[in-house]
């Protein structure tokens, strides 16, 4: 515990939080009302700033729209607590606290709503990364005009006004939206840090690998940005309940942006950086707005500019970090270390004896575009066996392994996973394959560059399940042979590196320790030795006759055959797209037929070594 | 072309892959680099190429320093060099493909016939886009463009990578053909020890970002010097 | 047929508005949120020399030229930093560029709307209707222009290495191609053709600092419906002219702009890949 509380992040974090708790208070003691009320305003300004840190600096959602979310939870208090006329004029405003607490919860409630939609529209399968973006700013851009077209709840053109709540003075005013603020961000923290968090990161650093560890990633991108948009909501309501007017420029793509600064300037993905860095925009920047309208927006632009081009990571980051130093000293240590637990794994049986099928496969094609790549397989994948694939290069090795993990891929023919049930595979898509226990090792490794080795494991060991939104794991526990495995490719005193300087020899272990570590029933491993010397080779060999030894059905892509040979229980052939051959590998050795395909060049290999 | 490395570093960001590393490789000759994963092979040669910014010492190449050179510079110079990752142009067909090989070089259709001849699939398959080629394809069509820059110094990081055998042997007659008939050094890394031993005049055995063992290909004992010091 | 031609015209305008977003996405992946921005200065400093007595085509010359330089500077100063980032970076760099030159064009010149007068007045009729000539020669020019890109990009030398840099980057360098001067050259032609929509649309409409602003979101999301290939951008501008110019006709301009948009994000999510034909 002592060694966790001295760590650099954590004194940044107590820092950090230490001054957003000392800006909730000077408010107080300067008691002067309009520096107050300032404050207030910001303080909800703020709290839309980090419900864009966690949605674009977190989850890497590049969100230009979210004044919509602002705008409609400030419209609803507005549009409730006053009474218009047909033409947008304002006849009545203000209402009772209960009208006020009752139209927040709809405001809310309706952002995180309308966002789901959106979110489920621009997330779903078949939409680029970057189309939430484009729908962000299409209804930004779309709403500021199409606010005026609706002034029998939105007061038209001029908006609504004169509407905020008389029941606090400007110093509760202040308190009631420090302690939203305080609240929503340690809300965040503890979100952030969880290992629900790290998922998050993971979304944000590589979308499809994810997928591939059973994670359904439009789910949880749906949810944080449902999340983001209700937070959001809330501070406009907060805003509107304070200032008592709603305009179109609430809804549109300037004031998307200026959030964007806040947060930029702030350090993205820091959550108390955006809050600190809005309360002292706001602070300053209303001063200077209301001294040069003119030159302000130029202000704006120049320091978004410079902030993006020359502070990458904002202002203020690395501010708390020479703060942090200059209290610690250098050299302190990083953040307290994962480790691996290994855990007892009951024994399966080596072999089902029965040699029942674990996936049938009949009259497979699959084309991309124009080019007919798998032509007709059969072929009966039998369960806890080590399957080799082998083949001249464009047989369609690589492929038949993308679409027996993609059920959503377009293809024709039968095929069936008999893990249990008999599921059919047309149509499943690559998560839920993966939650079924059905793993792949990437070809090349597919990581996530900003993530540490444990950090990429604990996710693994979820499989698919949705991580703790409040609990940080220390202690990971894996099967033992992911220990071997880790072992084997020497990531065992490196579990606190990040991903990104792996070499791509050690990536490659990292790949299999994560298949593994998913507990599956089938791991498809695409070349797990592409790149590795005989002596690697070797040691992948034994590791992939241990998994094998433990019940899971391995099905490798493999083109040295004396390392087949080794090492399987069956080989398959495929040669242009059809299974040319099935059998033990001294059999496909002996074919004729295969040989004739294929086998005259392996002896040539087989020569060499 | 001659290359000489002297404490050439390179690497990602703050790690140094490779680190104070030195080596020549003489007008002519043909260098195969041996070594287990992750010790900096394909590092070497992407900082050689100057595709790493912040390398450091030094890469003279026929007599001149290009280090901190522009990989289109270096290349300039009469480099062609096809890496692990990325090496055809996805979107292009192959006959675009080939066409971008001859941009600097001009060959003439009577090599571009010949290095049809080497490689007859890519003649089969001239307006399909390299994208849709097979990983063995696109090796194929990615040396075909480094044959048909007309290089005076060919790079290549494991070019038999996912080959079939009977193309590995299609690459070695290639890369055999062009050393014998025009000269041209050869830089490779390989991890096909039969092509490696095949091809080189000499080796180099690459650990932990360093040269740790060069000797002659036609050396006694070179294999069981190679299985000792591949061996972890 | 009023309204073809309206369609037309309609197509047009978004052809010339969005040609020079698209060679900056497509090639150096970059979304320049600072393009309007560009088109306000080129029709500023054509306002500016026709009001010192040059000739409408001299001004707009000298609008083009403006803006080209101004290209060239930002890239220098501000793109040049941002190669390999984010597109998110550049995203906000480059709307930060757009916030700073349109209040530098606000305190300069005022916020009050003025107008510059089309050098070919007058009007033919066809068929019935009589048409602008001065819109006519804009729809013949933008015909012209998309053409010959067209061309350069299929048969020139400097269209495949265009295509090169495009698909991978890293390899065009490897073959020998100053991909960054490629890439340089790609802004500064972008702003070029923000230079030459912002001067020839100068006459057909009010001129205030916002100049062009409301076309930005439509303009950005036909260049992401072109699947970053010509004849993808020539598919999108008259689906988005077609939208434009129905609901202007049948419902209000406002309307009209909402429904632009509608109908990209709803095109996008069908086809994320663009309007492009199926490759093989």
């Amino acid at each position: 515990m002592a060694a966790a509380l001295a760590s650099r992040r954590t004194v940044l974090a107590c820092l950090s939080a230490a001054a957003l708790v000392g800006a909730a208070m000077t408010g107080a003691l300067i008691g002067d009302a309009y520096v107050t009320m300032l404050l207030a305003q910001s303080f909800t300004y703020a709290i839309a700033a980090i419900s864009l840190d966690l949605v674009w600096g977190y989850a890497g959602i590049p969100e230009l729209g979210h004044s919509l979310w602002f705008g409609i939870g400030a419209l609803c208090v507005g549009s409730m607590t006053t009474s218009v006329s047909e033409t947008g004029g304002v006849l009545a405003a203000g209402a009772d606290a209960t009208t006020y607490i009752l139209a927040a919860a709809v405001g809310v409630v309706l952002a995180a709503a309308m966002a789901a939609i959106v979110g489920w529209y621009a997330f779903s399968r078949g939409a680029t990364h970057f189309y939430i973006a484009v729908v962000g700013l299409a209804l930004a851009a779309a709403a500021q005009p199409a606010y005026s077209q609706f002034p029998r709840y939105t007061g038209g053109e001029g908006g609504l006004f004169g509407f905020a709540y008389e029941g606090f003075s400007n110093a509760e005013w202040y308190y009631v939206s420090a302690a939203v603020l305080l609240c929503v961000t340690a809300f965040l923290i503890v979100l952030v840090r969880s290992d629900f968090g790290l998922l998050l990161r993971a979304v944000r650093d590589n979308e499809r690998r994810v997928r591939y560890l059973g994670f359904n990633v439009e789910r949880i991108k749906i949810a944080i940005y449902s999340l983001g948009a209700a937070l959001a909501g809330l501070a406009g309501a907060l805003y509107a309940a304070m200032e008592g007017a709603v305009s179109a420029p609430l809804f549109g793509t300037l004031f998307a942006t200026e959030m964007m600064v806040w947060v930029a300037v702030g350090g993205r993905g820091t959550i108390l950086g955006p809050a600190i860095g809005t309360i002292a925009l706001g602070l300053g920047g209303s001063k200077l707005s209301a001294a040069f309208p003119l030159e302000w927006s130029l202000f704006l632009g120049l320091a978004l500019v410079l902030i993006v081009v020359f502070f990458q990571a904002g202002v203020l980051p690395p501010i708390a970090r020479g703060l942090a130093r200059a209290v610690l000293g250098s050299g302190h240590k990083a953040e307290q270390n994962r480790s691996l637990v290994a855990g007892r794994e009951t024994a399966v049986p080596a072999r089902d004896a029965s040699a029942s099928a674990a996936i049938e496969i009949s009259g497979l094609f699959f084309a991309y575009g124009g080019l007919r790549v798998l032509r007709g397989v059969n072929l009966e994948i039998l369960k806890g066996e080590l399957l080799c694939i082998v083949g001249p290069n464009g047989a369609g090795k690589s492929t038949l392994i993308e679409v027996l993990t993609d059920g959503a891929r377009n293809f024709a023919g039968q095929v069936a996973f008999l893990l249990g049930d008999r599921v059919e595979h047309q149509g499943r898509q690559q998560d839920v394959i993966a939650r079924s226990g059905v793993v792949r090792k990437f070809q090349v490794p597919s990581l996530f560059p900003s993530m540490t080795v444990a950090e990429h494991i604990l996710l693994a060991t979820s499989n698919g399940r949705w991580p703790s939104v409040w609990r940080r794991t220390h202690a990971i526990g894996v099967p033992p042979v992911v220990e071997a495995i880790c072992a084997a490719s020497g990531l065992t005193g490196r579990l606190e590196e990040v991903a990104a300087d792996l070499s791509h020899g050690v990536a490659q272990g990292l790949e299999m320790a994560m298949a593994v570590a998913t507990r599956p029933r089938i791991v498809f491993m695409d070349e797990p030795t592409a790149g590795l010397s005989a002596v690697e080779r070797a040691v992948v060999g034994d590791l992939l006759r241990v998994l094998a030894k433990s019940g899971i059905t391995v099905v490798l892509v493999e083109h040295d055959l004396d390392f087949v040979e080794r090492i399987a229980d069956r080989v398959a052939v495929l040669h242009e797209g059809r299974v040319l051959e099935v059998g033990a590998p001294s059999q496909i050795a002996q074919s004729d037929v295969v040989r004739g395909a294929y086998l005259g060049s392996f002896e040539l290999e087989k020569g060499d070594h | 072309m001659e290359l000489v490395l002297d404490r050439f570093c390179a690497g990602y960001g703050a790690v140094a892959v490779v680190d104070r590393l030195s080596l020549s490789v003489a007008e002519g000759e043909a260098v195969v680099i041996l070594g287990r994963n992750g010790m900096g092979k394909s590092t070497l040669l992407k900082g050689i190429l100057g595709f790493l910014p912040g390398a450091k010492g030094s890469v003279r190449l026929g007599g001149q320093e290009i280090i901190g050179r522009p990989t289109n510079a270096i290349v300039r110079r009469g480099v062609a060099y096809a890496g692990q990752e990325g090496a055809v142009f996805g979107d292009l067909t192959v006959a675009e493909n080939i066409e971008a090989g001859t941009l600097i070089s001009h060959p003439g259709k009577a090599r571009e016939q010949q290095i049809f001849d080497f490689f007859p699939v890519l003649k089969e398959r001239r307006q399909q886009r390299a994208g849709t080629l097979s990983g063995g394809e696109q090796r194929m069509l990615a040396l075909a463009r480094v044959l048909l820059a007309s290089p005076k110094l060919i790079v290549l990081d494991e070019i038999s990578a996912g080959l079939q055998p009977a193309k590995v042997a299609e690459v070695e007659a290639a890369l055999r053909w062009e050393r014998c008939n025009r000269g041209t050094t050869i830089l490779m890394v390989e991890q096909n020890l039969g092509l490696a031993l095949a091809l080189a005049s000499r080796i180099a055995v690459m650990k932990v970002g360093q040269i740790v063992l060069e000797a002659r290909a036609d050396a006694v004992d070179i294999k069981s010097e190679l299985m000792r010091q591949l061996a972890p | 047929m009023g309204v073809v031609f309206d369609a037309i015209f309609s197509v047009s305008v978004f052809l010339l508005v969005s040609i020079g977003l698209f060679v900056i996405l497509g090639l150096m992946n970059i979304v320049n949120l600072a393009h309007t921005a560009f088109m306000a200065v080129a029709v500023y400093a054509e306002l500016y020399f026709t009001g010192h007595g040059w000739n409408f085509w001299l001004s707009a010359a000298a609008g083009v030229a403006v803006t080209t330089l101004l290209g060239a500077i930002v890239e220098f100063a501000i793109v040049r930093r941002l190669y390999g980032r984010h597109i998110d970076d550049t995203i906000l760099a480059t709307w930060g560029v757009s916030l700073i030159l349109v209040q530098v064009l606000a305190i300069a010149f005022g916020s009050t709307t003025t107008s510059v007068a089309p050098p070919l007045s007058g009007s033919v009729k066809f068929l019935g209707e009589l048409l602008s000539i001065y819109r006519i020669f804009i729809v013949a020019t933008v015909a012209t222009v998309v053409a010959a890109m067209a061309a350069v990009i299929r048969f020139s030398k400097a269209g495949l290495i265009v295509r090169m840099v495009m698909t991978n980057e890293p390899l065009a360098r490897g073959v020998g191609i100053n991909t960054g001067m490629v890439q340089r050259l790609t802004f500064v032609a972008g702003a070029a053709f923000a230079g030459l929509a912002g001067t020839l649309l100068g006459p057909t409409q009010g001129i205030s600092p916002s100049f062009a602003s409301s076309l930005l979101a439509s303009t950005f999301l036909i260049v992401l419906m072109s699947g970053r290939r010509l004849s993808g951008l020539l598919f999108a501008c008259v689906a988005a002219g077609l939208a434009q110019t129905l609901f202007s006709a049948y419902g209000n301009p406002v309307i009209a702009n909402v429904m632009v948009i509608c109908t990209a994000v709803v095109v996008l999510r069908l086809k994320p890949e663009g309007l492009i034909w199926p490759r093989h």
